[in-house]
C-alpha cells in the first residue's frame, strides 16, 4: 500500500511545485532584469527604456570609480531601470539598480557602506533606510538602490511603492547574515556593523572581518572580529601586526592563555589596539588610552564567539 | 614643471621628536606620522603644476573612493600627498566625511577635490550638491570642482550648469573647475579643449598603458592648452574580483603608476588606496623613474589580462557543439566596449543567424569551447546576452 502511495505522493507534489512554485524558486530563477516591475510599479510610474544591465567589464560605465568598491564584495551583474513619471513629461525619474553580490554577507558588506547609524530605517528587505531622495535596501544577496532623478526631494511613498514591488520580486528575505551575531554585545552602538572582505582597519593583513562602534563608560571605541579559516593562519596574522607595530618601533605587548594571545599595543593609525586570538577568531578593541578600557569589550566579544 | 623639496624634512623631525614620546602617551596623529616614516623606501615629494590652476599638487594624489578609514588618507597626507579627490556621490556622501576627518586640523595643506552629482545639470542641483559636499567635507571650500562622469562634450557646455559653477566661485565657495570622463574620452577631452571660453581649468581622465593612443593624443592636446591632467583607473581595473586583486602585485601597480608619470602631459594620478600597504607602496614610487624592470613587468601584466581580449582568430568556433559565432559575438562586444559604437555593435550582433547567438549556450550546462588565448568563452557569452539583450 505504501508502495503505491509514495510515488503518487511524490507525482502529487512536483507537480504542485511545477503549478505553484514557492516565490523563492521562481525569483531564484528569474534572470536579473526580469526582477524588475514592468512596465512599472505604479501605472505613474513605467520603465522609460528597456532594463540596463551591467557585468564587472563595463559597471564603471554606470558608477564610475566607485565600480572598484563593488568588486571585493562579488559583484556579479546589475540591472537598471529608470522609471519616469508620465505627468511630469519625463523631467521626473526613479533609478532603480538591483545588485547582485556574492551572498548575503556581501550584499550586507555593500549595503553597509552607504548607511548612517542615524538614518531613517524602513522595513524592505533584510533592512534599509530612506531619505529624501532615496531609498537604499538589501534583501538575500541583492542589493537595491532606488534614486530620484530631477528632483532633489520626492514623496517618500513613491520610493516605497517601487521598493516593494523589487522586494517581492527578489527571492524571500532570509534576515541579516548571521555573521553579524559575532558582533552583537551589549555595547554595540546599534546600526554601526560594517564587513570588510579585505583591509580591515586599513591594513591588508587584517583579512576579512566585521567591525562596529560601542559604548563603553560614555567613551566611544571600535570593536571588530577577524575571521580566519584556521587558528594557525589567525595565529599567523596576531605575529604579523605584532612585528608590524614592532617595526613602528612601538613595544607590544603578549600574553597566553588556554584560550590564546592577548596582544595591546599602542597603534600608528588606532590609538591603543587591543586583540585576543580564539581559535580561527581574533576579536579586538580600537581607539584604546590603556589596555584596561578594552578587557570588558573583549570578554563581550569573546563571549559571541561560536564555541568550537 | 616637476620638483622637489625637502622641508626640514617634516617627517624626520617628527620621527626624532615622537620616538620617545610613542611609548608613553597615545597622540593619535603624531604616531600616525611616526607610521608614516617608518616606510623603508619614503621618498620626497615630487610636484607638478596643475595646469592653469597653478596649484602645486603631488604627483601621487589620493583617490578616497574606496578608503573606509580615514587613518589611511592622513597617514597619505602626513606622507607628503597634498591632493585629494573624492565626489558627491561616493557613498552616498560618506566618502566626503571620511576626506573630511582625515584633513581636519591640516585643511591649508591639502588640496581637495570633488565632484557634482552625474546627473545634476540645473543651476539648483550644482549648487545643492556644493553646499552638501561643503558640509559633509567641513569645509568652507573647495579648491576644484569637477563635473562628474562626461561621455560626450555637451554637458560642458550647458549654460545653466556654468552659470552655477560661476556663482560658487563668485561665493568663494570653489576656486576651480573641472570635468571628469570614462567614456568617448577622447571626444571630451577635445571638446574641453576647443572650448573658446577655457571654462574649465583640469580633466580627469582613465589613463594607463593600455588606453587608446587617441587618449594619450588628446591628453598632450589638453596639456599643452593649459589644462591639468589627472590620471585614474591607472590599475586597469586591476581589482575587478577578488582573485584578480590578488594577481595584481605590488610591483605591478607601482609599475603601472611610474607608466602613467613618465608621461609628462599627466600632472597627478590619484589611485584608490585601501590599505595603509598601498598608500606606503605607492608613495615610494613618487619620484622614480620606469625602468627595464618595469617595462617587463607591464609586459607581463599586458600578456596575463590577454585573456580577457579576444583576437578574432575563429579557432574557438570549431570547438563550440552548437555552432555558437563566438568570434563574430566578440567583435560585436568589441565594437560596443572597446570601441563605444553600440550601433556598429547591435548591427553585427543582428547579423548573426539565430542558431549561431549567445542565447543558443543556454543549452549547455557547461562550456566545451576552448580559446587558445585562454578566453573564457561562457563568460563572454554571458556578457553578449547581457549587453545586446
Amino acid at each position: 500500500m505504501i508502495r503505491i502511495r509514495l510515488p503518487i505522493i511524490l507525482l502529487a507534489a512536483g507537480l504542485c511545485l511545477l503549478l505553484c512554485p514557492p516565490s523563492w524558486i521562481y525569483a531564484q530563477e528569474k534572470p536579473l532584469e526580469k526582477l524588475m516591475p514592468i512596465p512599472g510599479f505604479s501605472p505613474e510610474w513605467v520603465l522609460d527604456d528597456p532594463v540596463k544591465t551591467y557585468t564587472r567589464d563595463d559597471l564603471f560605465n554606470y558608477i564610475n570609480g566607485e565600480a572598484e568598491l563593488y568588486y571585493p564584495y562579488g559583484f556579479e551583474r546589475l540591472a537598471s531601470g529608470f522609471y519616469a513619471q508620465k505627468e511630469s513629461n519625463g523631467q521626473i525619474g526613479l533609478a532603480a539598480d538591483i545588485y547582485k553580490m556574492g551572498s548575503l554577507l556581501d550584499a550586507f558588506g555593500i549595503y553597509a557602506q552607504y548607511r548612517k547609524p542615524e538614518a531613517q530605517f524602513v522595513p524592505f528587505g533584510a533592512e534599509g533606510f530612506i531619505n529624501p531622495s532615496q531609498l537604499i535596501f538589501y534583501q538575500d544577496r541583492y542589493f537595491v538602490q532606488i534614486a530620484a532623478s530631477g528632483t532633489s526631494q520626492i514623496e517618500p511613498s513613491i520610493l516605497k511603492t517601487c521598493a516593494l514591488a523589487i522586494s517581492k520580486a527578489l527571492p524571500t528575505d532570509k534576515g541579516k547574515p548571521r555573521e553579524l551575531d559575532l558582533l552583537s554585545i551589549p555595547s554595540l552602538v546599534p546600526q554601526t556593523e560594517r564587513y570588510y572582505p579585505e583591509g580591515l582597519l586599513g591594513y591588508a593583513f587584517f583579512r576579512q572581518g566585521l567591525i562596529a562602534s560601542a559604548l563603553r563608560s560614555e567613551k566611544k571605541f571600535r570593536v571588530f572580529v577577524l575571521i580566519e579559516k584556521s587558528p594557525e593562519s589567525a595565529g599567523k596574522i596576531l605575529d604579523h601586526y605584532a612585528r608590524y607595530v614592532k617595526d613602528a618601533w612601538l613595544n607590544p605587548t603578549r600574553t597566553s592563555d588556554s584560550e590564546g594571545s592577548l596582544l595591546f599595543s599602542i597603534d600608528p593609525l588606532h590609538k591603543g589596539l587591543l586583540l585576543k586570538q580564539k581559535g580561527r577568531f581574533i576579536v579586538g578593541v580600537a581607539d584604546l588610552e590603556s589596555p584596561g578600557q578594552g578587557t570588558a569589550l573583549i570578554k563581550q566579544l569573546l563571549d559571541r564567539l561560536p564555541s568550537s | 614643471m616637476e620638483s622637489s623639496n625637502s622641508p626640514l624634512n617634516r617627517r624626520t623631525f617628527l620621527k626624532i621628536g615622537l620616538a620617545g614620546a610613542a611609548a608613553t602617551a597615545v597622540g593619535a596623529g603624531g604616531i600616525r606620522e611616526l607610521a608614516a616614516s617608518s616606510s623603508p623606501q619614503s621618498s620626497q615629494p615630487v610636484y607638478r603644476t596643475l595646469g592653469r590652476t597653478g596649484l602645486k599638487v603631488t604627483t601621487l594624489s589620493f583617490g578616497a573612493m574606496l578608503t573606509p578609514e580615514f587613518e589611511v588618507i592622513r597617514t597619505g597626507l602626513d606622507m607628503g600627498i597634498n591632493y585629494v579627490d573624492t565626489a558627491r556621490v561616493y557613498l552616498g556622501g560618506r566618502s566626503e566625511e571620511i576626506v573630511g576627518k582625515a584633513i581636519k586640523g591640516i585643511r591649508d595643506k591639502v588640496y581637495v577635490a570633488t565632484k557634482t552629482q552625474p546627473k545634476s545639470n540645473t543651476k539648483e542641483a550644482i549648487i545643492k550638491d556644493v553646499e552638501t559636499s561643503l558640509s559633509n567635507l567641513q569645509i568652507d571650500y573647495i579648491d576644484l570642482i569637477q563635473l562628474h562622469n562626461l561621455d560626450s562634450p555637451q554637458r560642458a557646455f550647458i549654460p545653466e550648469v556654468r552659470e552655477a559653477y560661476l556663482r560658487l566661485k563668485a561665493q568663494g565657495k570653489v576656486r576651480f573647475f573641472g570635468i571628469t570622463t570614462h567614456t568617448n574620452q577622447a571626444a571630451v577631452i577635445n571638446g574641453v579643449v576647443d572650448d573658446p571660453e577655457k571654462f574649465f581649468d583640469t580633466i580627469q581622465v582613465a589613463y594607463n598603458f593600455k588606453s587608446d593612443p587617441a587618449v594619450k593624443e588628446a591628453i598632450a592636446r589638453a596639456s599643452a592648452a593649459g589644462l591639468g591632467v589627472i590620471a585614474m583607473k591607472i590599475q586597469m581595473g586591476g581589482y575587478k574580483t577578488r582573485e584578480e586583486a590578488k594577481a595584481l602585485t605590488p610591483d605591478q601597480a607601482a609599475a603601472n603608476l611610474k607608466w602613467v608619470l613618465q608621461d609628462k602631459n599627466v600632472t597627478n594620478a590619484i589611485p584608490g588606496m585601501r590599505t595603509l600597504e598601498q598608500v606606503k607602496q605607492m608613495v615610494s614610487v613618487m619620484g622614480t623613474k620606469l625602468t627595464k624592470t618595469d617595462e617587463r613587468i607591464l609586459q607581463g601584466y599586458a600578456r596575463a589580462i590577454d585573456s580577457y581580449y579576444c583576437r578574432h582568430c575563429g579557432q574557438c568556433e570549431g570547438t563550440c557543439p552548437k555552432g555558437v559565432a563566438i568570434s563574430t559575438i566578440n567583435r560585436a562586444l568589441m565594437y560596443y566596449e572597446g570601441y563605444k559604437v553600440p550601433q556598429l555593435a547591435k548591427e553585427t550582433y543582428q547579423e548573426i543567424p539565430a542558431q549561431a547567438l549567445a542565447s543558443t549556450c543556454l543549452s549547455c550546462s557547461t562550456c566545451v569551447a576552448r580559446c587558445v588565448r585562454g578566453l573564457n568563452i561562457s563568460r563572454k557569452m554571458a556578457q553578449a546576452r547581457a549587453t545586446f539583450a
